[in-house]
């Protein structure tokens, strides 16, 4: 087993298109590491350009103490499951399975028994014969899987390997895989563009998005403390609420006196200290405001929509043209068209400059 | 259930009554469209398959019988002297000595610059075009440049191996080996870029997704080739190999142009031609039109199974 670690990588394809820009990020020996972003946010090529099936155009790859910057695939000692299973079509699961040992010639009855026990391991024993083609795309699933373990590697390195599952199994698989990568303490950095998985499976979550990396952390930190505007924005459903302000004296306003959010005065003199413009942006998650009836919260505005979710309450109030989302507990009563004010939970708020995109406090 | 089901019948438009005929079915309007062309067929393709079968049963000379009618039967005498007469057999090795060395070279040709092919590299598309040029000469053109070509004192080839090379001059058409390997390099010339096709469709038809599992698996590019291209793409070059079998050993265009027939080139099409329309013995030559045409289905049989298993050990 070995630490992955990236440094300032940059990959630039031939047609000019910048799809890694400058990331460095190290996922420790044994850690399962996600890669999100959406499509297009350099995952998919930072992740195989640690598999050496691409190249970058400069920064250094280490897998363990190596530097693999100039090793193929083969020698990295890495497993690679591709999004679609890229299986051998013309293989039975068993020659599927087998095929990464009997590349490098090990001895027939050691690969037997080496597919038997990955075969058991992974409950695929019944499709063994069959071929790819005649699987359901679970087993496909699996077989793909029993082929990047059976090896052993340093590395894991899986692709979105869950997307073309149907939802139940999804769920089944997520809970499977992990299960399986902590059995096997096997370093994996695992790729996906669904926040669930991400926030399910991984130890830690990079986010990414156009090249850059936002932010490193675990699923909870990324949650509540979002880097950027980016990640506030792409991490949890509903999103966090993002309201533009300005900094007056200590308190935070907003566009048309709405809002008014008075700041302990360190927190604000810090946010002067390190903004870079006049804008700002708060963010605060819609289970981070409390609704009341009368008049001394922080904000004021109408209820717009009400969608009782059975464990929870989901209100949508408008503001400034814009629409504040609000969980609360599902006893909570307003109707649409009630006139009420929201109080933020000052520890569990954002406030992020509107030009650097950068969280500030 | 009933609301549901009279819905769409009271908004569709009302079917004129006036305008169908009744007795003209689907069935009888598509064979009225079908039959002129099932006619034609039939009476190009059809006819003359029966009707030289039953010549093959007969003594017919269309030369000297005044009329088919009257020809004698005379059962499998034909057949019994087509496949006794030395002479015959020595068409027919004559015919593989033709056959399977151009079938290999071809393949092997074009399945080599298929692979060399296989790749991303400037003015790819452009040489693919240049290579397929030969497809396209009518072989009998093909046939006619390549004599000039290989004449013996006013011929290029000549003139490059003796006067530019300084070796001894061949007699390339009329020597009975070099006639044959003449033969063996125009039908090559012609018909690699056939291969070569074919061979490149099935490379760009593998995924390029499984060469990057197997690079990461470890394997050599040995390994690559022997357990992943080649058994992906076999089933089409078989497909491929049937077909110049086929026109292979029913070449005649090209024998007869670069040689006549000569010594060395006296391969079936041109024997059963000289049979037909040089003795005039019809019942002779259909005798064997029919063995060879027995023959060839043996063989495409035995190749098209060879496809069958490999399809069925896909699924």
């Amino acid at each position: 087993m070995a630490e992955v670690r990236i440094e300032n990588l940059v990959k630039v394809f031939p047609n000019g298109t910048r799809a890694v820009n400058d990331v460095s990020l190290a996922a420790p020996d044994g850690e399962f590491l996600v890669l999100l972003g959406p499509s297009g946010c350099g995952k998919t090529t930072t992740l195989r350009c640690v598999a050496g099936l691409e190249r970058q155009t400069s920064g250094d790859i280490y897998i363990g103490e190596r530097v693999v910057n100039d090793l193929p695939p083969g020698e990295r000692d890495i497993a690679f499951v591709f999004q679609f299973y890229a299986l051998y079509p013309h293989l039975s699961a068993y020659d599927n399975i087998a095929f990464p040992l009997r590349a490098v010639g090990v001895a027939a009855d050691e690969i037997d028994r080496r597919v038997m026990r990955v075969a058991e391991t992974l409950r695929i024993k019944h499709v063994l014969r069959k071929r790819p083609r005649s699987m359901s795309s679970g087993e496909q699933q699996r077989v793909a899987l029993g082929r990047a373990v059976i090896r052993r590697p340093q590395v894991f390195l899986m692709d979105e390997p869950l997307t073309n599952l149907d939802a139940a199994l999804r769920s089944d698989m997520r809970v499977e895989l992990k299960h399986l990568q902590r059995e096997l303490g096997v370093t994996t950095l695992y790729v996906t563009h669904d926040q669930t998985e991400a926030m399910t499976m991984g130890e830690r979550i990079a986010v990414m998005q156009l090249g850059d990396l936002q932010q490193v952390g675990t699923p909870l930190e990324v949650y509540q403390y979002p880097a950027t505007l980016f990640v506030a924005s792409f991490i949890g459903d509903p999103p966090m609420n993002l309201i533009p302000v300005t900094l007056e004296g200590d308190a935070l306003q907003g566009a048309s006196g709405h809002l008014s959010l008075a700041l302990a005065p360190d927190v604000a003199g810090a946010i002067r200290q390190k903004q870079s413009g006049p804008g700002l942006v708060l963010g605060v998650r819609a289970e981070d405001i409390t609704l009341s009836g009368g008049d001394e919260g922080d904000m004021r505005g109408e209820v717009t929509t009400r969608e009782p979710l059975g464990d929870q309450a989901l209100y949508s109030v408008g503001l400034d043209g814009q629409f504040i989302q609000i969980t609360t507990a599902p006893t909570t009563r307003f109707g649409v068209g009630d006139a009420i004010s929201l109080s933020i939970d000052r520890s569990r708020m954002r406030v992020f400059d509107a030009a650097t995109e950068r969280a500030l406090v | 259930m009933t609301t549901q089901s009279i819905t769409p019948e009271t908004t569709r438009p009302a079917a004129k009554p006036g305008l169908r005929l009744r007795w003209l079915s689907d069935r009888l309007l598509a064979g009225t469209f079908l039959a002129p062309t099932l006619l034609l067929l039939l009476f190009i393709t059809i006819f003359p398959l029966i009707w030289s079968l039953y010549l093959s049963f007969t003594s017919y000379n269309v030369n000297s019988d005044p009329s088919w009618l009257e020809a004698k039967w005379v059962g499998v005498d034909n057949y019994v002297y087509m496949l006794t007469t030395p002479r015959v057999w020595e068409r027919f090795i004559e015919s593989a000595t033709f056959v399977v060395p151009t079938v290999t070279l071809e393949f092997l040709l074009g399945f080599g610059i298929a692979l060399l092919f296989n790749r991303e590299f400037k003015g790819r598309g452009l040489i693919t075009t240049v290579i397929l040029i030969p497809m396209m000469v009518a072989p009998l053109v093909a046939g006619l440049f390549w004599r000039f070509m290989f004449q013996a004192d006013i011929g290029i080839v000549n003139y490059l191996i003796h006067d530019v090379l300084g070796f001894q001059p061949v007699f390339w058409l009329t020597d009975r080996t070099s006639a044959m390997i003449s033969l063996i390099i125009v039908d090559t010339w012609q018909w690699t870029p056939f291969i070569f096709l074919i061979s490149l469709a099935g490379l760009t038809a593998v995924p390029k997704y499984l060469y990057e599992a197997a690079d990461v698996d470890r394997a050599s590019t040995w390994f690559k080739f022997r357990h992943i291209t080649l058994p992906l793409v076999w089933p089409l070059l078989l497909i491929g190999i049937i077909f110049r079998l086929m026109d292979a050993y029913k070449l005649f265009e090209l024998a007869w142009v670069l040689t006549s027939g000569g010594p060395g080139t006296r391969v079936l099409p041109v024997h059963l031609y000289k049979i037909a329309f040089g003795d005039f013995a019809t019942g002779r030559a259909s005798a064997l039109g029919y063995i060879m045409l027995v023959v060839i289905i043996a063989l495409a049989n035995l190749l098209v199974r060879a496809i069958n298993r490999s399809r069925a050990a896909e699924v």
